[in-house]
């Protein structure tokens, strides 16, 4: 569904903010796309949004060649930015029937879109007055009103409160499941843990990892153990000591309360990969 | 760049309805009708000021120095001008002069052989008191000369009759068609600021749909302030055909100019402040146009000038279609300029 190739973009002649990335996204699948501010991340999703056009390099979304037509492109595509970006003097569902009559939808759709993001009892209100969470939703609603093969999240549950952010992460699990390709920008890594079939880590303009979340967090994988004795205190041993047996025989003579495996997060392999924390 | 008419209407008519919204543009909308009302309250009282008036026919150096002599508080209440019939005609019409003189051929004589004469005097009557002062003054000289105590007979054509705020109009008109050059940089620049332009432009519409679009709505608000300021100022007269064709070529000039330097200005303080100094350079040349020297030459070569100039006579004066030809033209070349300025803009902003 999203093919890139060789993407470069270079501003101003000087500043190469993206360096010959590429990669694919199958259909219906959730693609993180993580890395901390400055990484490029931005970059590649305005221009595979067709925001802006890439100094070197192809890609396709949905058939849709880049750099291409635009306006082909964003009748097959909804983006949701991290900040709402809404006209504050409509309401919502008047912001929804001007985005759903520029994509040429009925209004019944608005209706339907209103519903799904539990938006309904306050469509009628102006969105100044709106919490940042609603805003959030309206916009996620926006992002679905071209009823879009490819799907761009930049950060979808960044201020919602948790129930209403595992309420969207379950919209956009069901949008993916109906077809949807969801490719999802965040820094919230236990959300692209929880939501994404896989994840690319890109820092300084070079994908530095992908994979799937579990497929990373097993390569990075120390293969231990921590053991918490009966004192309070926690030993640790790794799976592939030669001497693990023996050194397991004798903490357990000593009185064992609890024995966990140690993982890494996804946050951990992020930080082994860019040497930084995702900001 | 593909243009769509269909979501130009969408978006132009997402703008009005949201005008009604906003407090601030509302007032900017208000501003130069409420002036217009103000100054209409203000200038009650007709008020007698310095009069270009024009003699042609015979003795003109006689009945001018005897016209240029009445004073009031050492200024000359008259000032004869010179110039052919024809020309002091259309200035007359214009309300550039306040009177045309003709003096009969053989005038002179007649009075001194006491023979009453006629004497065919056309003025403008949007001021009446100078009107009336030029008779009462060639009165009294024919009286002096001749000796009579009715020596002459005035055949009075009042050629043009509008009151102070019907003068004032086209200021009000023009101030209104040039909103959308300060607003539409603004707008833009304020939506590519908050990233609401980038929502827009993640849809089928067009950057030249959004632009044509807001352009478009630029033209709406001009002409709808002009139509309010035309209505409570009473000036739905004359040839109002003509003077909305201006009116619609002034808002389009300003929407183009305001929709370019909203492309091109990126930065929503610079863009502000790019279209105040339009819109003053835009606008000066209606307020300077009068005063002498090379600022009043200039002046008569803004596109202000030449749309309230065109405004005027469409209202108020009966001047063939031919006379307006230059002005449509230098504002169709302003229009086609700022349209090929804003393309050259997007395709920048697009690249």
């Amino acid at each position: 569904m999203i093919q890139v190739q060789d993407l470069t973009k270079t501003y101003n002649g000087k500043v190469q903010a993206v360096k010959g990335v590429s990669f694919e996204v199958a259909p219906g699948e959730i693609f993180g796309f993580l890395g901390p501010n400055g990484a490029g991340k931005t970059t590649t999703v305005r221009i595979l949004s067709g925001l802006m056009d890439p100094t070197s390099g192809t890609a396709t979304v949905a058939g849709a060649p880049i750099p291409g037509d635009r306006q082909q492109l964003h009748r097959l595509i909804g983006v949701l930015f991290e900040n709402s970006y809404l006209y504050e003097t409509m309401t919502g569902k008047e912001l929804l029937q001007f985005f759903g009559d520029l994509y040429r939808q009925p209004r019944k759709l608005v209706d339907e879109l209103l519903e799904l993001v539990e938006m309904t009892p306050k469509a009628n209100e102006l969105i100044k007055k709106y919490s940042k969470g609603m805003k959030q939703r309206i916009a996620f609603a926006r992002a679905l009103l071209p009823q879009p093969r490819v799907l761009f999240l930049d950060e979808p549950t960044s201020g919602l409160d948790p129930a209403s952010a595992v309420r969207l992460r379950e919209v956009v699990r069901e949008t993916a499941a109906q077809g949807t390709t969801v490719f999802l920008t965040t820094h919230n890594m236990d959300e692209a843990d929880d939501l994404c079939n896989r994840v690319a880590i890109i820092n300084e303009g070079v994908i530095v990892a992908m994979d799937s979340p579990t497929a990373l967090k097993e390569s990075f994988s120390d293969r231990t153990i921590a053991i918490m004795m009966q004192d309070g205190t926690n030993n640790i041993l790794t799976l592939n000591d030669p001497d693990l047996n023996q050194k397991m025989a004798a903490l357990i003579g000593q009185g064992v309360v609890k024995i966990n495996t140690v993982e890494p997060s996804l946050e951990d392999v992020f930080i082994r990969m860019t040497g930084r924390g995702l900001q | 760049m593909r243009l769509s008419w269909r979501n130009v209407w969408i978006i132009l008519w997402s703008d009005i309805k949201q005008s009604f919204r906003s407090k601030g543009l509302i007032f900017f909308l208000a501003l130069p009708v409420a002036l217009s009302l103000i100054m209409n309250l203000v200038n009650r009282q007709p008020s007698i000021s310095s009069a270009d008036v024009v003699i042609l026919g015979e003795n003109q150096g006689q009945f001018a120095q005897a016209l240029e002599e009445i004073e009031i508080k050492g200024v000359s209440l008259f000032k004869v001008v010179e110039m052919s019939e024809s020309e002091a005609m259309q200035q007359l019409e214009r309300g550039k002069i306040s009177a045309v003189i003709k003096i009969p051929e053989g005038t002179s004589a007649a009075l001194l052989a006491g023979e009453q004469v006629q004497i065919d005097i056309a003025t403008d009557e949007s001021s009446p008191n100078t009107s009336v002062i030029i008779q009462s003054t060639l009165r009294e000289m024919a009286r002096n000369f001749s000796g009579i105590v009715e020596p002459m007979q005035l055949n009075v054509k009042p050629v043009r009759s509008i009151n102070t705020s019907q003068a004032m109009l086209p200021t009000w008109v023009v101030m209104a068609i040039m909103s959308s050059l300060t607003l539409l940089p603004a707008t833009i620049a304020s939506e590519r600021q908050l990233k609401t332009l980038d929502a827009l432009l993640i849809t089928p519409a067009s950057f030249l749909d959004i632009v044509i679009g807001k352009a478009a709505y630029g033209v709406a608000l001009s002409s709808f302030g002009s139509l309010v300021i035309m209505i409570v100022n009473g000036s739905m007269v004359g040839n109002l055909a003509l003077a909305w064709l201006y009116i619609l070529m002034g808002a389009l000039m300003a929407s183009f100019l305001g929709a370019f330097i909203g492309v091109a200005v990126k930065d929503l303080q610079a863009a502000s402040a790019v279209s105040t100094v339009a819109y003053i350079f835009l606008l000066w040349g209606m307020w300077f146009a009068e005063l002498p020297g090379v600022i009043g030459t200039i002046s008569k070569y803004t596109p202000g000038y030449f749309i309230a100039d065109g405004v005027r006579n469409a209202l108020y004066t009966t001047a063939p279609f031919s006379e307006y030809i230059i002005g449509l033209l230098y504002i169709g070349a302003i229009i086609a300029v700022s349209l090929l300025l804003s393309i050259i803009a997007l395709k920048r902003q697009e690249a």
